[in-house]
């Protein structure tokens, strides 16, 4: 007797009903983050930190299908190009993997970064960062966030997970006084990191809409 | 409402995004709206990628990262749509960086021979939930032969996201969507029989 094999469709169909099952079936977590104390709803944990830097990779490569050095030399504000917006997301990439394998390291920070003229941040080093990229190339610069980004994840894989938790005085100094830095854990600083990328790609996702208009 | 797939000109998400864009509903309200609508299917997408003792860590994962994004939605004109999804959209792609995120930190953690590894692996089994449910016999096997990108296509079409939606969260053409589909059902004909 010849053995029949089942027709796509019938595949799909039974698919279908598997998935039915399997939804019926699971026992899915009833308890929302609404259940947790505010304090800790915070999606900070080693995958979470590692889902999210994937996140921001993966937009990061899907700008870089879309940007040209022509699109990069447009202004996206009174002071910076959409290059320089860049430049700026790729120079956080370094500091905050800098600082991470620092903390990975056991050792401390011998220099700060005041948030200076601002207080939304650290203009003057910003300006600096941006200033020193001035002369790479849009590639060089897409290549610089996302190896970064990436040895941010390699990081939160190799720190211990205590000292990932461990409040920290980071360079950070919000109030401008040097000797009054940020301190947060580094799991904190990472999740900050994804959270300042997405807020810069929300903004180029509009200019470049834009641009194109 | 347990996560099936919805039939009607708009799906609760629709309402409940317009509604919390409209300042009818609180942020916490459209929340917990929204998990209700799809903790089932967040936790069936990672049963079915992920080692089953690991399904509710991960699922409060994907619930938190979306919980701190809801609190900055941008609600785009997407939700003028009745077929767009963009919160299961992105509890979708979350889904899979969280998976992801899973299996690279568990890999880097083995202190085990890789041999003694893979053996546990066997006994407690990836996809125990998917054995122990009878009728799973072509999802257990879509798991173990399909490769990820036509995983990725069969889940979200199982849950009832579109052809448009997968091909905008996977950043790939409508038409390499259904090229995956098909081929994934081609690989799961060549192995499965009838009333197997």
């Amino acid at each position: 007797m010849t053995e029949r094999r089942e027709m796509p469709e019938e595949i799909g169909a039974r698919l279908d009903l598997e998935w039915r099952s399997l939804l019926a079936a699971i026992s899915a977590p009833e308890r929302s983050p609404l259940d947790l104390p505010p304090d800790r709803r915070r999606a900070v944990s080693p995958v979470a930190l590692l889902a999210e830097l994937e996140e921001v990779r993966e937009e990061w490569t899907s700008l870089q299908g879309v940007v040209d050095e022509e699109m990069g030399a447009r202004f996206a504000n009174a002071a910076w190009t959409l290059k320089d917006l860049l430049a700026h997301l790729a120079s956080w990439a370094r500091e905050f993997g800098s600082e991470i394998a620092t903390v990975a390291k056991k050792e401390s920070f011998d220099y700060a970064i005041p948030f200076a003229m601002s207080v939304l941040g650290p203009n003057q080093w910003n300006e600096r960062e941006v200033q020193a990229r001035r002369e790479r190339t849009l590639e060089e610069i897409f290549r610089e966030f996302d190896e970064e980004t990436a040895r941010l994840q390699d990081l939160v894989i190799e720190i211990d997970e205590p000292a990932l938790y461990r409040p920290t005085p980071f360079p950070l100094a919000p109030s401008g006084n040097q000797r009054e830095r940020l301190l947060v854990p580094p799991a904190f600083l990472v999740s900050g990191k994804c959270l300042h990328d997405r807020y810069h790609f929300a903004q180029i996702r509009k200019l470049l809409d834009r641009f194109r208009e | 409402m347990m996560g099936v797939k919805e039939e009607g000109p708009s799906p609760l998400e629709n309402r409940v995004l317009r509604a919390r864009a409209r300042g009818e509903m609180s942020a916490d309200a459209a929340f917990e709206a929204l998990f209700q609508e799809y903790r089932r299917i967040v936790a069936s997408w990672l049963a079915v990628r992920v080692d089953s003792g690991s399904v509710d860590d991960l699922a409060q994962d994907v619930w938190l990262i979306f919980y701190g994004r809801f609190r900055r939605w941008e609600f785009g004109t997407e939700m003028e749509s009745t077929e767009a999804r963009p919160v299961l959209s992105f509890l979708f792609s979350t889904c899979q960086f969280v998976a992801r995120g899973h299996q690279r930190l568990a890999r880097s953690r083995r202190t085990d021979p890789l041999e003694e590894v893979e053996d546990k692996v066997a006994a407690s089994g990836p996809d125990t939930l998917l054995r122990d449910l009878e009728a799973a016999q072509a999802l257990s096997l879509a798991r173990r032969i399909c490769p990820e990108e036509e995983l990725d296509v069969l889940l979200a079409k199982l849950a009832g996201m579109s052809a448009r939606e997968v091909a905008t969260t996977l950043s790939v053409t409508e038409a390499v969507v259904d090229h995956r589909y098909r081929d994934a059902l081609a690989r799961l004909r060549s192995k499965l029989k009838v009333g197997s």
